[in-house]
Formats: C-alpha cells, sequence, structure tokens
C-alpha cells in the first residue's frame, strides 16, 4: 500500500504539473500519462 | 544585472510560435515589450517564469542560466486569477511567503502595498467582493510584494483608469530608479513611451526591433523632416514638393506630412521653395516618430 | 518542507473556516449524538404509570355469533365477555345483519372446533377469522392436553428446555464483527467521496480562477500537490472524526438501552491488531484516492467539468465497495483475496476481511 501510494504521488505531481496549464483544452487520460510523463527536454543554449 | 533572452524556440504541437527569440534587459531601465495580439509576448514571459520550458535557448542573468525561483521575482500574468473567496490581505501573504518572505515581512510588505494603492478597506474582504479595478489593483501588489529584483508583468494596465494608471507608473518609475530590472508587455503605447527606456518589439514570433527607444527614435526619424501647412492639405503640399523635389519621399501623418529627405534635399531647400511659394508654415521640424509609430511601421506593414 | 507546511496550513485554515464546513460539521455532531441516544431518549419519555392496556373489541365490536349448543355458548359468551347483541339464533340472521350493516363479520361455531367466518366486505385489516381461530386452537388444545393428564404450562415447559451449550472461536468471530465492519467501511466510503470531490475541486477552481499560474511561478509543484491534499486529508479527518465521535459519545452515554445484542455487536471484538488493520488501510487508500483526485481536477479548467474527470475514480472505487459485500459471505474467497491486494479496492476489502478472518500477515503489506 505504502508503495502505491508514493506511486500516486509522484504520478499526481507530474499531472498536476503538466494539467495546471492546459488551459480549456479537451483532454484525454491516453494524452495525460503520455504528455506528463514525458521527460522534458533542458533548454540549450 | 543583466537579462538575456538568448534564442528561444517553441512549439505547441506543430506549430511553432517563438522563432529564435534573443533580447536583453539591464537592470535601472524599464523594457516595454511590444507586440500585435498573438504575436508571441505573453509565451515569451512564461517561458521566463519557468511556466512553460521552451524547445531550445536559455535565459541567463548576468551571464549565469537564470533560476527564476532563486530570485526574488513580481510576477502578474496576462490571465488575471486570485482566489476569490478568500481574504484579501491572507492571500497577499500567503504569496509572498510562498516567495520566500518571512511572515513579519510579507504582513509588512502586503500592508504597504495595499495601502499604497488606497485599498486600506479591503484587507479584510474576499476578493470576490471588490470590483474589476480593484481586482486588478490587488493583482499588481501581489507582484510588487517583497521589493522584487525582477519585476515581470504581463498587460499591467489592462482594466486601470487613468488614474490608477499614473499610480501604477509611478511605482514602476520607483522600481526602476531603485536598480530594479522591469519587463512589462503592452499595447498601450502611450504608457509604454512615458515609462519606458528600452523596447522589444516582436511580431509573429520574431523580434523586430530591440534596444534603447530614445535611439529607435533617432534612427528611425533620421533625415526625416515633418511639415505642415496653413491651409494646404497634405495631399497637395506632397504633390508640390516631389513635383519640385523628386528624390523626397512623404508620408502621410496625423500631425502633418514626414519628409524623407533620403539626404538628398536639405532643410534649407525646402524652407527656401515653401517661403517661395508664399506659404505660412504651421509647423515644421525634425520628425520623431512616437512608439505608435515605430509599432505601426514595423508591425502592421507585415500584416 | 517550509513551502510544503505554508501550503498545508493555508489550504487547512481556508477549508475548516469556512462557515458551510462549520455549519455542516455543528449539524451533523448534533444529529449523531441525538440519533445514536434515541434509545435513552425514547425510554425518558415511555417512563411513569404504564397505561392498562385497551380493552381488545376485535371479536365483540359489531360481530355476531352462532352456536352449535348451549355449552358452546355458555363457554365463550365467558371467555369473550359476549353481550346479548352478539348472539344470534341461526345463520340466517347472521346473513340479514351483514347485509344491512348491523354486523361488521360473522362467526358460526360448532362443537368439534370448526369455525366458519362471514364478512360482507373482507378489508386488508380484517383479521377477525385468524384471531378466534387461534383463540379456538388454543381452547381446543387445553381440552387435548386435559384429556391426557396435562396444562399448558406443563407443556411450555417442556417445549422451553435447552441444553447447556459452551461455544469457543479460536479466530474471529464474524456474527460479532459484521456490524462493526460494515459500520467503519460506509465511514471510509463517505469520507473519500466526499473529500476526494473537495480536493478536485479546489484545484479545478485554482485553474478555473486563474490563480494557478501565480502558485506554479512562486513554488514548486511538490509541496502544491502534497500541502493541497494533506489539507484535505486532514479537514475530512477533523470532520468526520468530530461526527464519530459524537457517534460514539452518544453510544456510551446512552448503552444500556441498546438492546444487548446490538450492543455485543458493535462493541463486537475491537482488538488492537483489527483497529491497527483498519487505520493503516483506511489512511493509506484515502491518502492514494486523494492524490489520484487532485491529478484529475488538475486536467480540467473549469469547475463544472470536475464530474466527468473524477467519474473514472468514482468508478473504481464503488467497485471496491462492491467487491466488499462479496467479502461478507466469503472472506478467504478469490474475489475477497484479489480485492484485498489491490490498493483501490484494499481500503474497503481488507479491513472487512481482517475483522471476519485471520488474514495471513504478507497479505497485510
Amino acid at each position: 500500500m505504502l508503495a502505491a501510494v508514493t506511486l500516486f504521488a509522484w504520478l499526481s505531481i507530474k499531472i498536476y504539473r503538466w494539467g495546471s496549464l492546459n488551459y480549456g483544452n479537451k483532454t484525454s487520460l491516453r494524452k495525460i500519462f503520455k504528455e506528463a510523463l514525458r521527460s522534458e527536454k533542458k533548454a540549450v543554449a | 544585472m543583466q537579462l538575456e533572452v538568448r534564442n528561444i524556440t517553441k512549439s505547441f504541437g506543430d506549430k511553432e510560435v517563438l522563432h529564435g527569440v534573443s533580447f536583453t534587459v539591464e537592470s535601472g531601465r524599464a523594457m516595454g515589450f511590444l507586440g500585435r495580439n498573438g504575436a508571441g509576448k505573453s509565451t515569451t514571459i512564461r517561458c521566463l517564469m519557468d511556466v512553460f520550458k521552451q524547445d531550445s535557448g536559455g535565459f541567463y542573468l548576468d551571464g549565469k542560466p537564470l533560476q527564476v525561483k532563486k530570485y526574488r521575482v513580481g510576477y502578474l500574468p496576462e490571465e488575471r486569477g486570485m482566489y476569490s473567496k478568500h481574504h484579501v490581505l491572507d492571500q497577499l501573504v500567503y504569496f509572498a511567503r510562498l516567495r520566500g518572505a518571512s511572515k513579519e515581512d510579507a504582513l509588512r510588505s502586503a500592508n504597504y502595498w495595499v495601502d499604497y494603492f488606497e485599498l486600506g478597506d479591503f484587507k479584510k474582504k474576499k476578493m470576490e467582493t471588490l470590483s474589476k479595478g480593484n481586482q486588478q489593483k490587488i493583482q499588481i501588489a501581489q507582484s510588487f510584494l517583497n521589493e522584487p529584483d525582477i519585476l515581470i508583468l504581463d498587460e499591467p494596465f489592462s482594466g486601470l483608469d487613468p488614474v490608477n494608471a499614473q499610480v501604477f507608473k509611478n511605482a514602476i518609475s520607483q522600481f526602476v530608479a531603485q536598480g530594479k530590472l522591469v519587463i512589462f508587455s503592452s499595447h498601450q503605447m502611450g504608457y509604454v513611451e512615458e515609462v519606458c527606456d528600452d523596447v522589444t518589439l516582436i511580431h509573429e514570433g520574431s523580434i523586430r526591433l530591440t534596444g534603447d527607444l530614445q535611439q529607435i527614435k533617432r534612427e528611425m526619424g533620421e533625415n526625416k523632416l515633418q511639415l505642415r501647412i496653413e491651409g494646404l492639405e497634405d495631399e497637395d503640399l506632397a504633390r508640390a514638393l516631389q513635383a519640385q523635389f523628386p528624390a523626397l519621399q512623404t508620408q502621410h501623418h496625423e500631425d502633418g506630412l514626414i519628409l524623407d529627405t533620403q539626404n538628398q534635399v536639405s532643410q534649407q531647400q525646402i524652407l527656401a521653395f515653401v517661403s517661395g511659394q508664399g506659404w505660412t508654415i504651421r509647423s515644421f521640424g525634425l520628425y520623431t516618430p512616437s512608439l505608435n509609430d515605430i509599432f505601426l511601421a514595423k508591425v502592421g506593414e507585415h500584416a | 518542507m517550509r513551502d510544503f507546511k505554508l501550503v498545508y496550513n493555508y489550504e487547512l485554515k481556508q477549508q475548516l473556516a469556512k462557515k458551510s464546513v462549520i455549519i455542516t460539521t455543528i449539524v451533523l455532531v448534533l444529529l449523531a449524538l441525538i440519533g445514536t441516544s434515541i434509545p435513552r431518549i425514547s425510554a425518558l419519555f415511555s417512563g411513569g404509570e404504564p397505561t392498562p392496556p385497551a380493552a381488545d373489541t376485535t371479536l365483540t365490536e359489531k360481530a355476531g355469533y352462532v352456536f352449535s349448543d348451549t355449552a358452546l355458548q355458555q363457554q365463550y359468551t365467558g371467555i369473550l365477555n359476549l353481550q346479548q347483541e352478539n348472539l344470534y339464533t341461526s345463520r340466517d340472521e347472521l346473513l340479514a345483519g351483514l347485509k344491512d350493516g348491523a354486523l361488521k363479520v360473522g362467526f358460526v361455531l360448532n362443537a368439534d372446533g370448526s369455525y366458519e367466518t362471514l364478512y360482507q366486505d373482507k378489508g386488508v385489516d380484517d383479521r377477525q377469522d385468524t384471531t378466534l381461530g387461534q383463540l379456538i386452537a388454543q381452547q381446543q388444545k387445553e381440552k387435548m392436553l386435559a384429556a391426557r393428564g396435562l396444562t399448558t404450562q406443563e407443556l411450555a415447559a417442556i417445549e422451553a428446555y435447552e441444553p447447556a451449550a459452551t461455544l469457543t472461536v479460536l479466530g474471529k468471530n464474524t456474527e460479532n464483527n459484521i456490524l462493526l465492519s460494515m459500520v467503519l467501511m460506509v465511514a471510509v466510503y463517505m469520507l473519500v467521496l466526499i473529500y476526494g470531490n473537495i480536493t478536485s475541486t479546489i484545484i479545478a477552481r485554482e485553474k478555473d480562477s486563474k490563480a494557478m499560474e501565480l502558485l506554479i511561478t512562486s513554488t514548486k509543484p511538490t509541496p502544491l500537490i502534497l500541502g493541497k491534499v494533506a489539507a484535505s486529508g486532514v479537514s475530512g479527518v477533523v470532520q468526520f472524526g468530530a461526527i464519530i465521535l459524537a457517534a460514539l459519545a452518544g453510544f456510551f452515554i446512552s448503552q444500556e438501552y441498546y438492546d444487548p445484542m446490538i450492543r455485543h455487536m458493535l462493541m463486537g471484538s475491537l482488538s488492537t491488531g483489527y483497529v491497527l488493520t483498519y487505520i493503516y488501510f483506511s489512511v493509506t487508500g484515502y491518502i492514494l484516492y486523494l492524490f489520484l483526485y487532485a491529478a484529475l481536477g488538475s486536467t480540467v479548467s473549469r469547475v463544472e467539468d470536475v464530474g466527468s474527470a473524477t467519474a473514472i475514480v468514482q468508478f473504481i472505487f464503488i467497485a471496491g465497495y462492491v467487491a466488499s459485500t462479496f467479502v461478507i459471505n466469503s472472506p478467504n474467497g478469490g474475489v475477497a483475496v484479489a480485492a484485498s491486494l489491490i490498493p483501490f479496492t484494499s481500503i474497503m476489502v481488507m479491513p472487512i476481511r481482517a475483522g471476519l478472518v485471520t488474514v495471513p500477515a504478507w497479505q497485510l503489506v
């Protein structure tokens, strides 16, 4: 249970960060997982 | 302090909205970030504030990569919003503390700025009970909390009446005088012209113009004169002048005909011609484009 | 950590200070206290001199009787306290009385114990025929017992015989714990559904009001979400805890007025192990669901869309609730074991299983 709680806490932080600015756009579970878990590229000078 | 925006590109899906945006901002000088609706101003600002991650490029403060959360940054987003059902002072203190202030400093700063904007009576009221204009002022106050070193304001004049706009301008002038780094985007050229030392113009995701405003005005006004004749329409004047001086290019303007001498016609020649015609000069002098003129010249032609 | 505490304290203060929350909690606390004190309250009202029961007129009011012989008539006149207007000489007289409304019911009694009941119209509540039947049966039984030299009291004493019995349960006693387990399961169910929706609504409202952009530029998302979930969780526990404490207080104050069987079932065998298992699974499951609700709340832009976004979580949760009903009948069955191991359903199922049977230690992690 503790492992599941930790996993879902991490997942929800990812989804929250991604979803927090998805203003007004319709979305699906598939898109949520794909976008939220994608590692973001570091900015290159 | 010098903030450098270096080669920022950003796409949303298949559409690239920022194409290698670059400019610099110095502290102690307010920078006006101008552009049409959808030009990319807010996207650039949001990348700067780490709301979005840019696809490439970076932001540097004094040569080092900028980490926004490590500095005292006051941010006013374009899409305004605070907690409508929470008390004004409570949430100002909350935001200030989230940005690193101690409880005492946050309270002192919040009280100061609420009083500065003459909203002392609303400290214990819920945000939703304030008028839209007053909510705007509270939002602006939120960005001023904790004496930020960097101020980033997206459309700060939107929704402010002239009196409050003046109050806000005075506050900006104070920050600039204290050597802070100030960037704000706006469509209101009059206010930007009054407050800003530097301007950056973005159009369709690319920078068209950046630099010292007075310098830009001089450059765009170089070799240009402005003339208005009593009782003579600008079209007639333009025709007469072009007949006399074929190299002269003219452009209509609400304040008088603009004459681009192309360095081939001197002021004296033009004055001599006008006197010879017996015309009465209403105004004549060097042409200094307004910011509105610069904006239209750089952006309007690409519409 | 600092930012987490800031977010947590602010959100908790805002949630608990809401007028609606305070009023709702007070109302529910009072209802819980009064609800569990009902046995005591009803005992207070039923105290004092008992009023004598009203005389039963079922078999005499507007009833007519015809007896096959005089001895039978005398017997039942004494038992039923029949008056002259109840006595008729023939069946035809009874029929006439029923037709003209003088009588509601008519009876024809025979010496062998058989009888006929006559109605003009028989309503749903008209039970005179069965009432008289029971009376006649009792009379006939007494007669038959007397013929064998026994009284009805002697027969009752024989029928009341019960052997002396001793019950020893090595594990859990399903009968004792079932009611308590169900009550606790419903409490967790309500807690997760209500506070899960509150959490996702709070987050969606931040997007709706555009406060979200200020928040994420002020601090990292980790303390934001941890703080909000913790604050929602704690405010739910505080509110529910107050209600449950009030219910417990009402129960303990009034426990002597409760039916002994109900009292025994509610007290159950509240072992430390069971309580700890319940708390562990309820708390971890509650937190798990709050995180899910928070994540889903951040995917919508308007508060009105929260319901559709969180529908899937509610569906999973209700599936757990349904699985828990299987557990009651078969605590060690396949469905029960599987459901108690899946994190989303174990919040509901494992506490019940742990209350009904002894669960292996490895399944409790």
